[in-house]
């Protein structure tokens, strides 16, 4: 029970910088998602040792392992847009797959040439 | 239909999705691909519209926010890891999410695709909650956007890890840092399985690389779209 009114006053926190962030958002019309910059502002709030972990770890953990709970009902509104994929369904398919592709293997590279030259001078010192 | 009865509908099937895909771990029997998919054809055999299934829709996602304001904390619990190697990781992140809504862009723009698919394909690398919110900003469509970025995760949680092993990328960072800007939180738990590092570097990843597209979407993405 006690654990139980934790996690929700805990999701509570969690709804209040979401909230507060929108709402900056909004009133100086900043171009970025309210989410990210609640994200910054939890980030920032945590680094600064303002709200402790401990404080949120038993609200957000379940809001994290059912995150993809919440895309369920949003990708349903696809059933909306049923004649676009049956006509051009097909042509979706090379930006898709290529940029994949794309993704994995210019970070892969990008990343442990990186890693690698900076390995190399640590060892010759 | 009550609203109730839809909401009912969605959580089960989640439910039971979920269980498949923990249980298979197949990136094919992913939870949202296979609820979706089934929650479309019960629609469609009994007649429900979207336009009924909005009212539950909204109360399902009112913790989506909060939810995705919570991806701070894993950030903020590998910082060490982060703050260690912090220049080859972001510049790797930034760089790899760069190409890839830059390829997508481009190919869908000369495949003839509408302005709407084109918007909509963008951030489909970006984890699906800013994913969202990024397509509202930037003229595409929602539930068009999740469609993306849902292929792309599955896509990439199939083929990543053997890719990167015949590209000869072995280091765990590089690979965990790859499969977080292909398919965000799907790589994430798929790369996972290989080690903690990866997997902490693929959250890392899906985070920075959502922080940095939302950041720039607003003015790259509509002039991509218009090149």
């Amino acid at each position: 029970m006690q654990n139980l009114l934790k996690t929700v006053g805990q999701i509570f926190l969690l709804w209040l910088i979401y909230f507060i962030s929108t709402w900056i958002v909004e009133f100086f019309h900043l171009p970025i998602p309210g989410s990210v910059l609640g994200m910054l502002l939890l980030f920032a709030l945590l680094s600064g040792g303002i709200i402790k972990e401990q404080w949120l770890a038993l609200g957000a953990n379940p809001l994290l392992k059912h995150l993809s709970f919440f895309f369920i009902p949003i990708a349903v509104g696809l059933m909306e847009w049923g004649e676009l994929f049956t006509q051009k369904g097909h042509l979706l398919f090379l930006p898709l797959v290529m940029s994949a592709l794309v993704a994995l293997i210019t970070t892969g590279i990008v990343v442990q040439a990186l890693t690698k030259s900076r390995e190399q001078e640590g060892g010759s010192n | 239909m009550p609203t109730t009865i839809l909401i009912i509908l969605t959580v089960l099937l989640y439910l039971i999705s979920r269980k498949i895909f923990l249980h298979t771990k197949n990136p094919l029997f992913n939870p949202v691909l296979l609820s979706t998919t089934v929650i479309i054809i019960i629609f469609h055999y009994t007649g429900i519209t979207f336009e009924q299934y909005k009212p539950g829709k909204d109360i399902m996602t009112f913790l989506l926010g909060p939810a995705t304001v919570a991806l701070a904390l894993p950030l903020y619990l590998n910082r060490a890891v982060l703050l260690q190697v912090l220049f080859p990781i972001l510049f790797g992140i930034c760089f790899g999410a760069l190409a890839t809504l830059t390829t997508a862009v481009l190919l869908a723009k000369f495949s003839g695709l509408d302005a709407l698919i084109v918007a909509s394909i963008a951030p489909k690398s970006i984890t699906a909650p800013i994913a969202i919110e990024i397509s509202r900003l930037t003229g595409g469509d929602p539930a068009i956007a999740v469609a993306f970025v849902v292929f792309t995760g599955t896509f990439g949680s199939i083929i990543g890890p053997s890719l990167l092993s015949s590209c000869k990328i072995t280091n765990p960072i590089a690979r965990g840092l790859a499969m977080g800007v292909t398919s965000h939180g799907q790589g994430t738990a798929t790369i996972l399985q290989e080690g903690a590092l990866q997997g902490a570097m693929a959250g890392v990843a899906m985070a920075v690389a959502a922080i940095f597209i939302s950041l720039i979407a607003p003015l790259y993405i509509p002039w991509l779209v218009n090149l």
